[in-house]
Order: structure tokens, then sequence, then C-alpha cells
């Protein structure tokens, strides 16, 4: 079972998103394997989602490619990709704006950049990591 | 909406100051006012959650032993207190709804600290 989704053309060149649902609300989050996370997403997004109220008790800090250290807030989120639940560390930053899903939640999965079809297939080898 | 307000003890050399300023870019003191809170507000906010979120750490570090005792439950920490001990996330959730901030988790292993990589093309404000 795999689902596939169209490069998205606002960005130059056009790059690879995955349309999910998390903690129910639609989230275009961009593939980012340089991001070593779950999903990272905007300061307003995680506190409309009331994620503050359910914070992890490890400390996060992300580490900049200039070495700057900043900390994230983090809490456990459900990201459902096509009525499948899985849970995925949510990091967020007043200080970051950005919305990225990172090598912790894309290591569950085969992912294949079909480059000259301008298309992203995700496949689920497995049902780990699922949501009760 | 807007709203009037009377501001006590206004330094009259920042009043003047500003109400030139914002004579000189067309806009009243008022909106000057406006914009100037709101900077205000965006640059504070996150130093004092950052407060709330870190005192409930010291918490949670400085209690662990205590914690520890409920391995296998589920607990709410928020305001420097333990706000209770559950058996399903449900509701602990719904306790952890109550407050702007909290630690709601599954007692297990010791927290740790972590770090993640962010990619080179990531921007901080």
């Amino acid at each position: 079972m795999a689902q596939k989704w169209k490069y998205d053309e606002t960005f130059t060149p056009p790059a690879a998103v995955v349309k999910a649902k998390l903690c129910g609300q639609s989230v275009n989050l961009l593939v980012d394997t340089g991001f070593s996370g779950g999903v990272l997403i905007p300061f307003w997004m995680f506190e409309r989602m009331s994620l503050l109220s359910y914070l992890t008790p490890d400390e996060y800090y992300a580490v900049m490619a200039d070495t700057r250290k900043i900390r994230l807030y983090t809490a456990t989120g459900v990201l459902t990709l096509r009525s499948k639940k899985h849970t995925v560390n949510t990091h967020s930053s007043p200080y970051i704006d950005k919305k990225i899903v990172g090598r912790d939640f894309l290591k569950r999965f085969l992912l294949t950049l079909n480059g000259p079809k301008s298309e992203l297939i995700v496949s689920y080898p497995t049902t780990n990591h699922e949501a009760p | 909406m807007k709203k009037n307000i009377l501001i006590r003890g206004v330094d009259v050399g920042v009043y003047r100051s500003a109400k030139a300023a914002a004579s000189l870019r067309g806009i009243t003191l008022g909106e000057a006012v406006n914009q100037a809170l709101s900077e205000w507000v965006k640059r504070v906010e996150p130093l004092t959650l950052e407060r709330e979120v870190e005192q409930n750490l010291e918490f949670i570090r400085s209690s662990w032993d205590d914690l520890i005792k409920y391995k296998g439950k589920i607990v709410v920490v928020a305001q420097q207190k333990l706000q209770g001990v559950f058996e399903h996330f449900e509701e602990a959730r719904r306790v952890a709804s109550r407050f702007r901030v909290a630690h709601t988790f599954l007692v297990d292993r010791k927290p740790m600290e972590k770090v993640i990589e962010l990619g080179p093309e990531m921007e901080v404000r």
C-alpha cells in the first residue's frame, strides 16, 4: 500500500511534501532529511493544537548549521496518513517558522522521490508505531 | 476592536519623542503604541513560557525519585506540581487540558536531554 503526492510547486524547484493531518488538523509537511526529529511546526500551530499541555519530559535542543543551540518544545502528536494514525514527536519553537517532517518519522517508511514525474511515493512496510 | 485607555507614569521625554516619530511616519500615537506593545509581547512571551517549562522540568528532575514510584502510569506536571497520576492517557489529557503548559507523560525512564539536527537551510528568526 503506497500513497503518492505531486511535488509542491510553490517551492522552487518543486519539493516533496507530505499532506497529512496532525492532531486532527490538515498540514503540509516538507520532507527534510536534514532534520533528525519527527515533525517541526510553527509555534502558533503548536499552540493552536494545544500541544503545550502535553509536553514530553525529555529536553530537546536544535543545533543549527552554524552551531547555535535553541530549545524546542516537544509533545507527542498523532499524525494521520491515509487514515492510519502514527504517534510522532512534534517539535516547535517561537524562533522557527517551518513545517517539516524529518528522519525520526520518515525512517518508518519507504520513500521514493520520483523526480521526472515530480512525485513523492510513501509506502508502508509495517504497522509499527501506529497510535492506539 | 479598539479601546481608549489611560496609562499612568509614562515618561514625558519618551512620550514626546514617540509622538514626534509617529507624526513623521504619518501614523497616530495610538497606532504607534499598538505596534510597540505587540512587539514587546512577542519578545517577552516566549521567555515567560520558557520559564514555566523550565520550572516544570526542574520539578520533574528534583522529584524523579518520587515520580518513578508511578512507573507505568501517566502523570501530569503543571505549575511546578504533580497534578495527577492516571492509568490512561485520556484521563490525563482531560486534566492537562486545564493548563496552558503541562508535561504529560508515561513514567518510564529518567528524562534525557536530546539534540536534534536541523538542515543547513533552516533559518532562525
